[in-house]
């Protein structure tokens, strides 16, 4: 049965010159004709609606005392009624209200007067502004859609831009805020890249390296002595395939030198691309567009911002691009193809803006401040990204639902707001601030940042963001010369940290505990160099944790036949277990040798964060560590690896570190 | 069937109770809801915002029914253009105004359109059966109208012919009933 009676009904059969006037009679009729053949009739709702009248007068008497107006009334929602318009948009509206006016006396409360003072100045002077995945999320501007939001935390001041003239990154309110003690000490070694040219290579160097010693002392933790210039070129070589020569090791200047040949540029440019998008990519024109780039010293904020706006371009055959790849609007999201919507909103939000958006696709963080992005603010990246993953999304709707259950539509940002969201990306803090992120872990193999929620080691040793500021305001000083910012990371005091005693391979068997320990904190606080070398691929990893983990147990027999196997025995290939003459200790070991060689976490080190316990179950804390790894689920390899691991009697806080070694990205 | 309670019939001018004023203009809304396009869930809910907004007014005062009717309309048009920016899938293209104009014409008689049905059942008995036949397949299968013409075995155009020949006689027959229950004998 037709239902729905539009006036536009394309069955319409009126004679085409008939008036609107019998168009919309036509439509009348249409719709009686309807029902006089059975269709939807009109219900009898009188119960219905003296019911929500009475419930709404029971429930919000004493609230509305005092007032004549009763539709202020939200309380009661009997379950026909669905679409819930005002009463939505009102109680929305308080929240966001009370929510702002919490946050308005917070900042009052804490921020001192310089700081604000300093805020005004910047946002009186700095009228371009780059507000990152911020501006795709607000959308007040949007006078079309009065529709309810979540209550909007308070934000921080737009970034500056750096080509802006009477911007001085000296009044920055975040410096003001951030800077440590030590950090006050340093010399001022911010420039615009408009005023002049940046600072020399070796003083942004040796500052860098200042903070890194303070770092330290904070922790109270002696760094390792310096390693030999030999190991580090070796390493160079091994992990990001450059040739740089021995002499040059620790001399950030010579060093930008050296990575700029060809064939080390080449190398870069295939490195860093990967840890862009957080996989391998064989996007040829993006690596050679990434080299000309590097060659030119200048303007990797350009070509990134071109990568975020939509384009026509059709990829060559080189590409080797599939059809699903062409439909994506933005070469950045071609190139990250394939993605789902959320590793696109997470890795975006990542480079360009510098923000970790990993758990507000379910859920706001609790208790993390006002600066970190909500779930509305998610979804609204989200939005924003969806049609340029999936033209066929334009113009649809997004809804998600939110932890206690309520559908929420998504705020997309107008069509305005992207194109200045890409464009404001030349020059943007933000976005020098997300590449610097990605230099440091594609040198030192560790995250530049952590939360409190994450997995990766204690809080209190991750890198402070000072530490890496003057890197930032250098990269936007020299015009985001990504090398020079590179070479500064290649000479720095962590690079030249050697392995501490403990990790030797002496020290790995005489070492206690305690020394042990130690040294894992040194190298998680980058004041030493770890020995492992992790395998770049997950397939890899994957393999190596099953070398670990799996016995030779027959193929066909199951995981069954393995988990009845007493902890530690192993099976012939004929399902018996192997008696202790029968078994090949050379084999095991050389096994164990591969295993250490990676890293895989032979014991637990890392603090499990206390979220991850208060989840219902196994499963769900797996997933959950998924989801600190920018994926949805873990596949079925690796969830049966964690299952298998916990029959055997393994601690849960082990079972996750090692599913972090396998899982945990690249970049 | 009158839905006219005994004192508006007579003439005289009373407020009527909640419940009263529900039963009395809730067809009429639904179906002015459905003339705007809601489908039939959305003109539900939409009928029920639109009595409980109406009916939290403390300063609502029945000065008629048939002004009481159009405000209950402009309340449901409101509402359905907050709907419609919200979920932006209802386009409204005419004006309050001109759809009351047709409103009235059809409905008007009794403010709920239920007259208007009661006289167009009766007059489908007067069609004959291949013109039904036409119009059931549109209006309950929903059936294209190439399709119609193929069950009927005439064309596309014939099939449009027939239906517009259905529909006018209708008109005519609805008409004619509406005037009569309006003038007394």
């Amino acid at each position: 049965m037709n239902t729905n009676p539009s006036p536009a009904d394309p069955h319409n059969e009126g004679p085409e010159n008939q008036g609107s006037d019998s168009l919309r009679d036509d439509a009348m009729l249409d719709l009686l004709l309807q029902e006089a053949f059975g269709g939807p009739t009109p219900p009898d709702q009188t119960g219905i609606i003296l019911q929500r009248l009475a419930d709404e007068d029971e429930g919000s008497h004493t609230k509305r005392t005092g007032s004549k107006n009763g539709s202020v009334s939200a309380t009661s929602q009997p379950s026909k009624y669905t679409s819930k318009l005002s009463i939505v948009t009102l109680l929305i509206g308080t929240a966001a209200a009370l929510l702002l006016s919490v946050g308005i006396a917070v900042g009052l409360k804490y921020r001192s007067d310089l700081a604000l003072q300093a805020q005004a100045e910047e946002a009186a002077q700095n009228a371009p502004t780059v507000p990152g995945p911020a501006p795709l999320v607000e959308n007040e501007g949007n006078g079309t859609s009065p529709q309810p939001k979540s209550a909007p935390r308070e934000r921080r001041q737009p970034i500056e831009l750096a080509g802006n003239p009477s911007s001085n990154n000296a009044d920055d309110p975040g410096s003001l805020t951030d800077a440590s003690p030590e950090s006050l000490d340093q010399p001022t070694i911010q420039h615009d890249r408009n005023s002049g040219s940046p600072p020399p290579i070796t003083l942004v160097s040796k500052t860098v390296d200042t903070r890194w010693q303070s770092h330290w002392k904070r922790l109270g933790i002696s760094p390792t002595p310096s390693r030999d210039n030999e190991s580090i070129r070796q390493e160079l070589a091994d992990r990001l395939g450059i040739e740089v020569p021995a002499d040059a090791i620790g001399d950030a200047a010579a060093i930008r030198v050296a990575i700029q040949k060809p064939s080390n540029r080449q190398a870069i440019s295939n490195r860093l691309l990967a840890s862009f998008l957080g996989k391998n990519s064989q996007n040829e024109n993006a690596t050679k567009s990434l080299s000309e780039v590097l060659k030119s010293g200048t303007g990797a904020d350009r070509l990134i911002a071109s990568w975020m706006r939509p384009s026509q371009t059709t990829p060559k055959a080189g590409d080797q691009a599939s059809d699903s790849k062409t439909s994506a609007a933005t070469p950045w999201i071609r190139m990250l193809q394939p993605a789902d919507l959320h590793e696109v909103t997470v890795k975006t939000a990542a480079l360009t803006n510098h923000q970790d958006l990993r758990c507000q696709r379910c859920h706001d963080v609790p208790n993390a401040g006002d600066e970190v992005p909500t779930q509305a603010d998610y979804w609204s990246v989200a939005a924003g990204l969806a049609p340029l993953l999936n033209p066929s999304r334009a113009g649809k709707d997004l809804f998600y639902d939110t932890l206690d259950g309520r559908r929420q539509l998504a705020s997309p940002p107008t069509e305005e707001q992207s194109k200045a969201w890409s464009k404001d990306l030349v020059g943007s803090r933000e976005l020098a601030k997300g590449i610097v992120s990605t230099l440091f872990t594609m040198v030192h193999d560790s995250p530049s940042t952590t939360s409190p929620f994450d997995l990766s080691v204690a809080s209190a040793a991750s890198v402070p963001p000072e530490t890496l500021r003057p890197l930032v305001d250098d990269l936007i000083a020299s015009d985001f010369d990504v090398l020079r910012c590179l070479s500064i990371l290649l000479s720095d005091a962590v690079m030249t940290r050697s392995v501490p005693e403990a990790m030797s391979p002496q020290g790995i068997v005489v070492a206690d505990d305690e020394q042990w320990s130690n040294a894992v904190s040194a190298v998680h606080a980058m004041a030493a160099r770890s020995p492992f070398r992790r395998p770049e691929s997950v397939q890899r990893r994957l393999q190596v944790a099953q070398l670990d983990a799996k016995p030779n147990w027959p193929a066909g027999s199951g995981r069954d036949a393995l988990l009845a196997q007493p902890l530690g025995s192993e099976m012939t290939t004929d399902g018996s277990a192997s008696g202790s003459g029968d078994r090949r200790p050379d084999k095991n070991r050389d096994r164990k040798t591969v295993v250490a060689s990676t890293g895989y976490p032979m014991r637990s080190s890392m603090i499990v964060p206390a979220w991850i316990s208060r989840l219902p179950d196994f499963d769900s804390r797996l997933d959950h560590v998924a989801h600190l790894a920018g994926q949805l689920k873990l596949n079925t390899a690796q969830r049966e690896l964690a299952h298998q691991a916990l029959a055997s009697g393994d601690d849960e806080a082990l079972i996750f570190e090692r599913l972090w070694w396998i899982i945990r990205p690249n970049s | 069937m009158n839905w006219w309670p005994e004192t508006q019939a007579n003439g005289c001018v009373s407020e009527l109770s909640p419940a009263e004023l529900v039963v009395r203009h809730q067809d009429g809304i639904w179906r002015y809801l459905r003339l705007l396009g809601c489908d039939a869930a959305t003109a539900d809910d939409l009928t029920q915002e639109t009595f409980l907004r109406v009916l939290r007014r403390d300063n609502f005062v029945q000065h008629s029914d048939e002004a009481t009717s159009e405000y209950l309309r402009r309340t449901a048009y409101n509402l359905l253009v907050s709907y419609h920016r919200k979920f932006g899938r209802i386009h409204l293209s005419d004006s309050p105004e001109l759809l009351d104009e047709s409103w009235q014409r059809w409905a008007g008689k009794d403010l709920t359109g239920n007259e208007t049905v009661e006289a167009l059942r009766e007059c489908m008995e007067s069609l004959t059966e291949r013109a039904r036949d036409a119009l059931a397949m549109r209006f309950v299968h929903n059936t294209p109208r190439v399709k119609i013409g193929e069950n009927l075995g005439i064309s596309d155009h014939g099939a449009r012919n027939l239906m517009q020949r259905a529909k006018a006689q209708l008109r005519d027959c609805v008409e004619e009933k509406l005037r009569a229950i309006t003038q007394p004998s």
